[in-house]
């Protein structure tokens, strides 16, 4: 029988492979892939306690709220990855150093 | 095993491979498309929770609008390089360290603690549930998350905008 | 149906709703003034040739009647609104006038600098008085659907408040830095939440805290979920290790918007987690003065560390910059070291050492930097290579300019003086030697730095060379008066003293 430490698992692994892309990856449209990963990671986590732990609805309201606003981070990091591609030619985040000391 | 058991591993392997496709290919676009399986993947899991209303608002936004979002990302950022990323191998050992000991963090926290577990109800249906309860008893972050989506919006726009006209000129 | 709404409960919901909204009546002008810029900009200004005057003169009435509402509802009795999402009580009130004087102050600092265009204007203030109006709710919330919204709210409104001017590289980095890495902050203060919310089977964190006490969670997963919510939220605050995006995003960001970043949303930040630890860690069976913590950790040692890390290499950065901003930033994240140090004490003094430590750092730290940017006017420059000497030619502003120094040195008579005495006395209160100590070492190092900017100001020569301007009248005016604020609440009033311990009082729901 699939429980809830099943799910908690899943989240984990989605979690770290999130945070794994984060620290690794150059490109910043892969670092927000990898920001997306972890925000569905907490979701998870947030739809199954509410299932197996907690009563009513809330668990899953928060985890539809923080769909809206991933949506939200979605559109405004885009915005600045053009803005800066615009300025800069290219996305590769370490080499956009210009701040330093 | 069960066959819901089955089904449900079957689900899971597919979204963590995916997943594991997103983090490790050297092709973003192919990465950009492999993180659209995994979004569903997540809204698999949603139906296994029966959240039935999140499970459809994941495959919306998720599946469509942010999908969207990052492939045209990919295709207006990518035109004067190629589609190929470069992987740091002095970053990578540091980041396994990390991101393994956030795993095992998090194991034993998942599996030595002594949740609180009550019995599942099985829900007919959660839509009606969520209206309701966005209308009564989360009425006040619904509405500042429309504010929020309000100006943030006005901000992305003009961050965007900019940049179009520049290019213009 | 379990969850069918008869019309006997809808009623009584839109009657609880329509009394909760009368209690929130400073948030609710803060919204209409966001709406009041966009129609004003759209049916007004829009096409007529821009200029100054008509949406600086919408944020100012709209601050005003807000910081009115706000001295109105002050005295009110600490309530919960909209079940508990949120609560209105003196400590939150506080908080929100922090927010409308330093917006007050950022619109004049905008005026006067020529750093953003007036053609940009609207959108730049529908993006400052909309991050107003998240950190009001940041200050109030007692619900982690509430806070994370809110938190949000602020952190995407400034991602693209720093990189606000046009073609401009530093701008563009500081808000590609500000919005990947303040990503993964809140992906992790998610998940930390969704373990919190998984070991309560609540989101509300009153509900959560009677919970806790009642069933003793594992320690582990309680420890992992709150390490990771203090991880996210440490973040927004910039405290040691997570402060690496600060200096960068502050040097890169538009002068006016670093003043009000390095005041309005950390502020917020330290009224929403010294309202979380309180709220979800303070024992509900002991009387409200006395706040045991749960017994497993030891939560001020924990934060007591962060806070001595924080102050230690927010100094030591700050000892080596030669561009003002950045040394500000650094400067800002050894005064977040110095409120950490009182949140740390996790007691009602405590409490109220945060409030006048942050009330001074408002006054002193914003006229610090509304005379770089009036210096920035005349020089062109925030080097601090090109202050040499400016007292021989903006002599009033050069003297607020070395009172401010001096308040942020903490030295007495001023309001950062004030700041300091109220957290070291708690330290001291509380014997937490090693901590009292470390603050005393660093209040010295700070003093090397600051000194330095006056030295390079009052005793250099003046070299020849172009201006690029004038010094705005506004600028020398306003610093004075900020600067005389400085010095007579420097001495402590019956009155300040009387305000600041009443705003220590925070709502339980016990």
């Amino acid at each position: 029988m699939i429980g809830l430490v099943h799910y908690l698992v899943f989240a984990g692994i989605l979690f770290c492979l999130g945070l794994f892309a984060v620290l690794t990856r150059r490109n910043a449209v892969t670092v927000l892939m990898g920001i997306e990963l972890m925000l569905n990671a907490g979701n998870v986590n947030l739809v199954a306690f509410n299932r197996f732990v907690g009563s009513g609805v809330n668990g899953q309201i928060f985890a539809l709220f923080i769909i809206v606003l991933a949506a939200a981070e979605a559109a405004v990091a885009l915005a600045i990855l053009l803005n800066i591609y615009r300025t800069y030619k290219h996305i590769t985040v370490d080499e956009i150093h210009l701040l330093r000391g | 095993m069960s066959f819901e058991a089955s089904i449900w591993y079957l689900v899971a392997l597919l979204t963590l491979g995916t997943g594991a496709y997103v983090v490790f290919t050297r092709n973003i676009v192919r990465a950009a498309f492999a993180l659209v399986f995994t979004f569903l993947g997540v809204a698999a899991m949603y139906v296994f929770l029966r959240a039935d209303f999140l499970a459809a608002a994941q495959l919306l936004i998720y599946g469509g609008g942010i999908t969207v979002l990052l492939l045209f990302g990919v295709m207006l950022t990518h035109r004067h390089e190629g589609m190929e990323l470069k992987l740091d191998p002095l970053k990578a050992l540091p980041a396994v360290a990390i991101a393994g000991g956030f795993f095992v963090a998090i194991w034993s926290a998942a599996r030595r603690a002594d949740w609180d577990l009550v019995a599942p109800v099985e829900p007919v249906g959660t839509s009606e549930a969520i209206g309701s309860a966005i209308m009564t008893t989360h009425l006040l972050p619904f509405e500042e998350i429309s504010v929020l989506l309000l100006v943030v919006l006005i901000g992305a726009l003009f961050v965007a905008r900019r940049s179009g006209e520049e290019e213009g000129s | 149906m379990p969850h069918s709404i008869d019309s006997l409960s809808f009623e009584a919901s839109t009657a609880a709703t329509i009394e909760s909204l009368g209690q929130i009546v400073p948030e609710l002008i803060v919204t209409c003034t966001v709406l009041a810029i966009v129609l004003v900009d759209l049916f007004f200004i829009r096409g007529k040739g821009k200029r100054q005057g008509p949406l600086e003169m919408v944020v100012l009435a709209g601050m005003g009647a807000a910081l009115i509402a706000t001295w109105a509802g002050f005295a009110g009795e600490p309530r919960a609104v909209f079940g508990t999402m949120m609560v209105v009580d003196p400590f939150s009130s506080f908080f929100d006038a922090v927010f409308l004087l330093a917006t007050v102050l950022f619109v004049f600092s905008t005026m006067m600098s020529n750093e953003i265009a007036v053609a940009d204007r609207s959108e730049y203030y529908t993006l400052a008085v909309g991050s107003v109006l998240g950190m009001m709710l940041m200050a109030s919330s007692t619900d982690m659907v509430s806070i994370f919204i809110s938190v949000e709210f602020v952190s995407l409104a400034s991602y693209v408040m720093a990189g606000f001017v046009r073609g401009d590289r530093r701008s563009s980095e500081a808000s590609l830095k500000y919005v990947l890495y303040g990503s993964v902050s809140s992906a992790v203060l998610l998940f930390g939440f969704s373990y919190l919310y998984g070991l309560t089977g609540t989101t509300s964190l009153i509900e959560a805290n009677q919970v806790l006490y009642a069933s003793n969670p594992y320690p582990l997963a309680l420890l992992f979920a709150l390490v990771l919510v203090i991880a996210g939220l440490g973040f927004k605050i910039a405290c040691v290790p997570f402060h690496f995006w600060a200096p960068d995003v502050y040097e890169g960001a538009p002068t006016p918007v670093t003043a009000f970043f390095t005041v309005a949303p950390k502020a917020a930040g330290f009224a929403l987690l010294s309202r979380f630890l309180v709220t979800l860690l303070s024992n509900p069976s002991t009387s409200p003065g006395f706040w045991t913590f749960l017994g497993s950790l030891d939560w001020p040692l924990l934060v007591g560390i962060l806070a001595a890390g924080t102050m230690t290499l927010g100094n030591f950065g700050a000892l080596r910059q030669t561009n003002m901003k950045r040394l500000l930033a650094y400067s800002s994240i050894a005064h977040v070291g110095f409120v950490l140090m009182a949140v740390s004490t996790l007691s009602p003094e405590g409490l109220h050492a945060i409030i006048v430590y942050m009330a001074a750092y408002l006054v002193m730290n914003l006229g610090a930097f509304l005379v770089v940017i009036a210096i920035r006017e005349r020089t062109g420059s925030v080097d601090l290579r090109d202050y040499d000497g400016l007292a021989n030619d903006a002599p009033m502003l050069v003297v607020a300019m070395v009172v401010f120094l001096y308040s942020l040195t903490g030295l007495p008579p001023s309001l950062g003086f004030l700041g300091k005495y109220y957290v070291f006395a708690e330290t001291i209160r509380q014997e937490i030697w090693w901590l009292a100590a470390i603050g005393a070492v660093n209040s010295v190092i700070a003093l090397y730095y600051y000194f330095r900017v006056a030295k390079a100001l009052v005793f250099r020569p003046l070299r020849e060379r172009q201006w690029t301007g004038a010094i705005p009248e506004l600028a020398t005016s306003l610093s004075v008066a900020l600067a005389a604020v400085t010095l007579v609440f420097g001495v402590p009033w019956g009155a300040f003293e009387k305000v600041t311990t009443y705003s220590a009082t925070l709502f339980l729901g016990r």
